[in-house]
């Protein structure tokens, strides 16, 4: 074949025939079984190089290529390790060990006003305990208890101490106090188990604790459970 | 439309069609001996089948064109399969949505994917100056605009090099043993 043969096949393919000349090439094609293999391999070639072609596979290979890399990180994966660690950290938050100064705020309780009930004439003013305004009924009985050194005084305050998180100075407070073999003794010893625990004194809370379990009292029972959870 | 798009090389449609075809692909293909790097390199020789088949005005679908390109890839993998003696666990026609007339234009066009894919494979062995020169030729470019490009003396022997080259290409086509297969089918 002529190598001018060859451009005309070429012109043919790439659809840049006139009219005319793609009529006289086509009635020539339908008789000529050798340009009919060329043109097939012509085309063949074509194929092969188009850049049209070309440029659509790198276009196809690109977007392989990017979802490949999204399935790295799949948005599916990315929620079920969001999902597990959530349920990992509530089960933990469930099932952790509560701390011992955790346990002491749990059963921290301001001790009730049986004064203002009992009589309206009662010696101190606990209006501001029962607000649960701790600063300012500290304000008011430290003067009163440095003066008097009362046990109920001094109860209200450490307890007062001790509900707004001052758990040394309500210590403070109870061991200045003589309660043995008042009606406030295991109150105190109570208070001060607690206060004990949240300044982290286990064993002198523990040894306080083991006195109430023993007893018959109120704090009996609330003494037991607190130092089983100790345990 | 779609075809229209698809012609244009439109990048959209090309995820679109990722998204619709590639996880059946996939599931496919790794069910019946492939990899993952298998079904990928099926999308994709798929999809470029049908790009150039959609190059033909007269080319036309009786299916969606998802189904159609699911149909090519499902079969363009078991021509690879049975040319690599590897097992097929699924019957080809278990779950493609295709009429008669589309099932029979996939046979085509893989029989003509796979004469393309031979002579691609030997164009590859070729130098890279006759690479080049087939390039510029055959897409058209004048023997003027070939001479100045790849710096050549004159068009007499850039008509010479391509020439060369061409029948180069060809003969090292017709040596190939798969072409030999495809010719006596």
């Amino acid at each position: 074949m002529k190598m001018e043969e060859e451009e005309e096949i070429v012109r043919f393919i790439n659809g840049q025939m006139g009219e005319e000349e793609r009529r006289v090439f086509n009635a020539k094609l339908s008789t000529d079984a050798n340009l009919q293999e060329q043109v097939a391999q012509s085309r063949r070639i074509r194929n092969v190089v188009d850049q049209e072609t070309v440029a659509f596979e790198d276009t196809v290979r690109a977007v392989i290529e990017k979802n490949r890399r999204r399935k790295a990180v799949s948005p599916f994966w990315l929620a079920a390790c969001i999902v597990a660690m959530l349920l990992v950290g509530s089960l933990y938050y469930v099932l952790r060990p509560t701390s011992p100064v955790l346990l002491a705020e749990q059963y921290l309780e301001p001790y009730p006003d049986v004064l203002t009930s009992r009589s309206a004439e009662s010696s101190i003013d606990l209006t501001f305990y029962n607000k649960g305004d701790y600063r300012r009924t500290i304000a008011l009985l430290q003067p009163l208890f440095n003066a008097s050194k009362e046990p109920v005084t001094g109860l209200y305050l450490g307890v007062s101490y001790l509900m707004q998180g001052s758990a040394e100075e309500a210590l403070t407070i109870f061991q200045q106090v003589d309660t043995k073999g008042t009606v406030l003794e295991k109150d105190f010893l109570w208070y001060q188990s607690l206060a004990l625990i949240k300044l982290r004194q286990f064993d002198a809370a523990m040894e306080k604790l083991e006195i109430l379990k023993k007893d018959s009292t109120y704090y009996s029972k609330k003494a037991s459970n607190l130092l089983s959870k100790l345990d | 439309m779609e075809l229209e798009q698809l012609r244009k090389g439109d990048k959209k449609l090309i995820e679109t069609l990722y998204k619709e075809c590639f996880p059946g692909i996939s599931s496919w293909v790794m069910k019946n001996s492939g990899t993952q790097k298998e079904a990928e390199d099926v999308f994709q020789d798929a999809l470029v089948a049908v790009f150039k088949r959609s190059k033909d005005a007269s080319f036309e679908l009786n299916c969606k064109l998802s189904t159609f390109i699911f149909g090519v890839a499902k079969k363009t993998w078991l021509y690879r399969l049975r040319t690599r003696d590897r097992h097929v666990f699924t019957d080809f026609t278990q779950d493609v949505d295709v009429s008669d007339q589309d099932g029979l234009i996939i046979e085509q066009l893989i029989d003509e994917e796979e004469v393309d894919a031979v002579y691609k494979r030997n164009f590859r062995k070729l130098t890279t100056q006759c690479q080049q020169i087939l390039s510029l030729f055959f897409n058209g470019h004048a023997m003027k605009e070939i001479v100045t490009k790849m710096g050549l003396a004159n068009a007499g022997l850039a008509r010479k090099k391509k020439f060369n080259c061409k029948n180069e290409l060809v003969r090292l086509v017709k040596e190939d043993p798969l072409y030999i297969e495809l010719v006596e089918k």
